[in-house]
């Protein structure tokens, strides 16, 4: 069966969608191209509704790569990554870190205090990136906290804010315009050039949120903003 | 006998220009994780420049983009090379001499040179022989000015700035030319239609097709809008967003297109109607703001037969070496 519709993207990209809308093979395919490159592969842009397959079109053309990804057997659903990882990430909540917080509070009608819980009581799935380098979109905020985006976009946002919206949650790996309704922010850099791993999370990693102080974010913020960070790594 | 001492080799910028940045192939591989890959508008003028002085394919290369800087030699000598359109040329300022597109000039210390883009061409390519000395980024030294990521500090060329040059194993370089004739004016661009067609009606498709459309001077790495009649994208107004492939035109909200260009964000939310082919994609540096620009649809097989045309074409330049 072919789980598999596709839009051409030009002579060098397709845009795979799956045929029943079901994300979860977005996320097998891409992790079965990423496991088994086919030939002639250049990148590959996973989001919420389709994967987009970046080609070379002198090793490889578009009726190739579909014939392949329609030959794909997707009998054990079971999503299997390379390399799984699930972060912690302290965030300190509100006050001058969380400017939305009361905001947030008045809207959804749920208190500060709920807020916090409540976002901090659930684990995470980076489910797409992009926007700027290393910015995750992390899916399956609780419906509580549903709101849309700011009408007013603000334009600075200071990196390692963490913004929610629609049922999303994002942080913002630099400083940036932007327009997510922000809860509190992590003094840790998900994007840092000097690092080795300058990225930090890749698609299918989760995330959990931990809530810090105002003494420990200003810690952690000055002991790494120019070294390599050190955070807990539970393996999935 | 080597004619270049090992001491700092450096280009100065005496004056900027308003976008030339260090581009290469680009960062790929990347945009999984949101990293725009960057690079040359133009790969087959990259590659013609580095050939011209004698570079691997691959090499950095300087890329201006509407306006040209002014750069002096601190080097005892340089090789270098533009390549652009049919009007570009190098003013050897010191010198009242001008060199044209296309060829290579070898230069000595406090030469200054300027870049001259000339009416039909929005972007140019430099290459002096052994490139910049400048660290990779993820595997590319191509600038994204927008991230502030690789190149010279992140960013485009600004004045006093040094860029420094890989001269230390330079023995001499023979000077060549190629049999190559610099693009002309370009009014259209050929497109395979999608990847979201679904978003829009067939009657908005022709229309879109049978507009002539003006290159407005909204210009940047990121991409180019174009303004003509609005196109209707109310279907697309609930889209949920997906892979910016470059190349391919979005709509606004507004009804207005955007080519995407390699700085553009990996992931967008705007509809698109089309997407130029690899082979035309590079013809974007003849364009010139203010001019018309029509869109031709072709299909796949068409694009993929124009692609190894274009591929043999090119080969057939790159062989036709002559020693001078």
């Amino acid at each position: 069966m072919k789980n598999f519709n596709f839009q051409l993207a030009g002579d060098t990209g397709i845009h795979f969608y799956p045929k029943n809308e079901d994300n979860k093979y977005i996320e097998l395919l891409l992790n079965d191209i990423k496991r088994k490159p086919p030939n002639g592969i250049i990148d590959l842009i996973p989001s919420l509704v389709n994967l987009l397959v970046v080609f070379d079109p002198k090793t490889t053309s578009s009726q190739a790569l579909i014939d392949y990804v329609n030959q794909l057997k997707f009998s054990n659903t079971k999503i299997i990554h390379s390399n799984p990882s699930h972060w912690e990430i302290p965030v300190c909540y509100g006050s001058k870190y969380g400017l939305d917080l009361n905001f947030i509070s008045d809207q959804c009608e749920v208190s500060k205090e709920d807020i916090v819980s409540i976002h901090q009581n659930k684990i995470y799935k980076v489910s797409m990136m992009g926007f700027l380098p290393g910015l995750p979109f992390l899916t399956e905020l609780d419906q509580k906290l549903k709101l849309p985006r700011k009408s007013n976009p603000r334009t600075l946002v200071p990196s390692g804010s963490i913004g929610i919206a629609i049922n999303q949650s994002v942080i913002y790996p630099q400083d940036s315009p932007g327009g997510w309704n922000l809860v509190g922010r992590t003094p840790i850099n998900l994007f840092d050039q000097r690092r080795e791993n300058s990225i930090l999370l890749s698609v299918g990693d989760k995330i959990t949120f931990n809530k810090i102080n105002d003494e420990e974010f200003d810690y952690i913020f000055n002991k790494n903003l120019y070294s390599p960070f050190k955070i807990n790594k539970i393996e999935a | 006998m080597k004619k270049f001492d090992d001491n700092f080799s450096y280009l100065k910028v005496l004056s900027g220009g308003q976008t030339t940045s260090l581009q290469d192939f680009g960062r790929y591989g990347h945009q999984d994780k949101g990293v725009p890959p960057s690079g040359v508008i133009n790969f087959q003028n990259m590659i013609l420049a580095n050939k011209l002085v004698g570079n691997d394919a691959k090499d950095a290369v300087l890329e201006t983009f509407i306006s040209g800087p002014i750069l002096e030699v601190n080097a005892n000598e340089a090789l270098i090379a533009l390549v652009g359109g049919n009007h570009s040329y190098l003013e050897i300022l010191n010198k009242n001499l001008k060199i044209r597109s296309g060829r290579s000039i070898q230069l000595k210390r406090g030469d200054r040179i300027k870049i001259i883009l000339g009416k039909d061409n929005l972007i140019s390519t430099l290459a002096i022989y052994g490139g910049f000395k400048v660290k990779d980024v993820l595997g590319s030294k191509s600038t994204n000015p927008s991230v502030k990521m690789g190149g010279f500090n992140g960013g485009f060329l600004t004045d006093n700035l040094n860029l420094p040059l890989n001269l230390n194993n330079y023995e001499g370089q023979d000077r060549i030319v190629l049999k190559y004739e610099p693009i002309k004016e370009i009014a259209q661009l050929r497109v395979i239609l999608g990847p979201h067609l679904d978003k829009f009606t067939q009657n908005v498709i022709e229309k879109f097709l049978a507009t002539s459309w003006k290159v407005t001077k909204d210009i940047n790495r990121m991409g180019i809008k174009l303004s003509g009649d609005e196109i209707d994208t109310t279907s697309g107004r609930d889209m949920l967003s997906d892979g910016n492939q470059i190349g391919s035109i979005q709509v606004t909200l507004k009804g207005e297109p955007i080519i995407l260009l390699p700085d553009r964000g990996t992931i967008g939310g705007y509809p698109k109607i089309a997407t130029i082919i690899s082979s035309d994609f590079g013809l974007i540096s003849n364009l010139k703001v203010g001019q018309n620009l029509n869109f031709k649809k072709v299909s796949i097989e068409e694009a993929q037969t124009i692609a190894k045309e274009t591929r043999e074409r090119f080969d057939g330049v790159l062989s036709s070496v002559t020693k001078i």
